[in-house]
């Protein structure tokens, strides 16, 4: 169906770009390209583009086809090619009169879709290349460097820190963790998969320390405007995850997770914006509470992973380990195409363009008014040279007759001069 | 019919053409001037769906560019319009011809 619709908007845009070139009169010129051009906004919108389809009607449809028209009305140049047959303007009007029922009915369907609930093509997303990023949750391994077969991928990843995410080519890859400080290899394997996030998560304590990667979903989703959670167990036993809705009522909490084995996820929370107090309590003593997220922020379209870990207060030989949580954060991707996505590379990636793109709108500007400034600045200066005396004259003639008095300039002009004689 | 990159690159195509005919064959010069806006709309048109195509939005930045630079363009284009019609009275591109050498 969709790509039925596709095919006629292209045949459409084709067709109006042809009668565009065929047509004598410039303002139906001007009309049959606005119409190609509104073809060629949804076609962007099949192309996964939603901004360039309203810039495209906004600024190409919109402000500069507005520029033309005015330009060819202004000029009077609708009928410069050949002189168009007259016909009486009820017959003309007659003949639009199907044509603008239907487009009335079809703005009609169009706001009834829209206010029933409209939602965007659902066109595929072209895959992204999977990315990774490594977790250093393991308070004893020390330093240690990711490598794949193609090299190190992250090296130096301090404990409670997050690498930034590195691009990998999708398939099977076999992910190598060399410890340098205990002199230890793990090697673990994974099917990374396009428009996937991995987390490559150390944890465990000891000289012993786990790997293990999770699969991260951090490209936006329908609901926008939310944020999601996922909490992965680092530590030695069991936890639960309880909200504790009440400060004084021990029994009002609800349950989040009921038990997350270590080295487990947990599904991913969607939850609206603001401040949490989840805790964490002992899964098989649940009156044993081991961390309280107190008063944690959660930001708009943000997607946090937190990690439970054991941390150790004091190093050396008598080491507590006190429980904790880390939250890693990271903003959730921009879906592809849309206005965050063009505005974030128009202030990272081609913001120098972008600058020179304005410098260039100011020299146009600065072209356009000097280009349509200069013809009447002439004609003002020779105004004030030669007929200053008899300049005021001419000018009530002229707006009485109704046009430039030509004879009538040169006489007064040449009085002067007899009188001086 | 499948609709894929192939048939958005061969309706750009189509429309580049039709604008390169129309900078060829009309004599208005708005005219001329809009089948230069159509040409830039086929060239958007091929730059979106390789983007799309790639998975890189790369391409609809350089739409983005392109649509201001046809704006800024239209802007000194319509004016030198203007300037040449108060000085020539016409805009037939055949009567403009004191650059011939």
């Amino acid at each position: 169906m969709l790509e039925l619709v596709i095919v006629l908007v292209m045949a459409l845009a084709i067709v109006s770009a042809f009668l565009m070139l065929i047509t004598n009169n410039a303002v139906h010129s001007a009309l049959f390209l606005i119409v190609t051009m509104m073809c060629i906004a949804f076609l962007f919108l099949t192309l996964n583009a939603p901004f360039l389809a309203m810039i495209q009607i906004t600024v190409y449809a919109g402000a500069i086809m507005v520029l033309f028209l005015f330009v060819i009305m202004l000029l009077g140049a609708d009928k410069l090619d050949a002189a168009t047959v007259e016909t009486p303007p009820e017959r003309r009007y007659r003949l639009f009169l199907p044509l603008a029922t239907a487009l009335g009915f079809a703005l009609i369907v169009m706001l009834g879709a829209v206010i029933l609930g409209g939602r965007p093509l659902d066109r595929e997303v072209p895959g992204r290349t999977p990315q990774i990023r490594v977790i250093n949750a393991a308070p004893d391994a020390g330093e240690f460097e990711v490598h794949t077969s193609d090299g190190v991928l992250v090296s130096g990843v301090p404990f409670r820190e997050a690498s930034a995410f590195v691009d990998v080519p999708a398939g099977e890859t076999r992910l190598l963790v060399h410890f340098e400080a205990i002199d230890r290899m793990q090697e673990i394997s994974v099917p990374l998969e396009p428009n996937d996030a991995y987390s490559l998560i150390v944890y465990g304590e000891g000289a012993e320390p786990q790997i293990t990667v999770v699969a991260d979903d951090i490209s936006t989703i329908e609901e926008s405007r939310s944020s999601r959670v996922a909490v992965f167990n680092a530590y030695g036993t069991p936890i639960s995850m309880i909200d504790p809705r009440s400060e004084f009522d021990e029994n009002d909490t609800i349950v989040l997770i009921p038990e997350l084995a270590p080295g487990q996820i947990s599904d991913t929370f969607y939850v609206e914006t603001g401040a949490i107090d989840w805790t964490f309590v002992n899964a098989t003593n649940t009156s044993e509470r081991l961390f309280r997220l107190n008063e944690h922020e959660i930001g708009i379209d943000d997607s946090e992973l937190i990690l439970f870990i054991g941390e150790p207060t004091i190093s050396g030989a008598n080491a507590i380990v006190r429980p904790s949580a880390l939250p890693i954060i990271v903003e959730a991707r921009p879906s592809f195409g849309g206005p965050r996505a063009i505005g974030y590379m128009l202030f990272t990636d081609f913001m120098l363009p972008f600058q020179l793109l304005g410098l260039l709108l100011l020299a146009s500007m600065v072209g356009a008014i000097v280009l349509t400034h200069r013809e009447a600045e002439r004609a003002k200066g020779r105004g004030v040279g030669r007929r200053r005396v008899s300049r005021p004259l001419v000018n009530v003639i002229a707006s009485q007759v109704g046009h430039e008095v030509t004879t009538a300039t040169e006489e007064p002009a040449q009085l002067p001069e007899k009188m001086g004689e | 019919m499948p609709v894929t990159i192939d048939t958005y690159v061969i309706v750009s195509m189509v429309l580049f053409s039709l604008g390169v005919m129309g900078v060829m064959l009309r004599r208005n010069a708005i005219l001329v001037f809009m089948s230069v806006e159509l040409m830039l709309n086929a060239t958007n048109l091929a730059l979106a769906s390789f983007a799309n195509q790639w998975g890189s939005e790369s391409g609809h930045l350089f739409v983005f560019f392109i649509i201001t630079v046809a704006a800024a363009e239209v802007a000194v284009g319509l004016a030198l319009i203007v300037a040449i019609f108060r000085s020539k009275k016409s805009i037939n591109i055949d009567e403009l011809h004191q650059m011939e050498g």
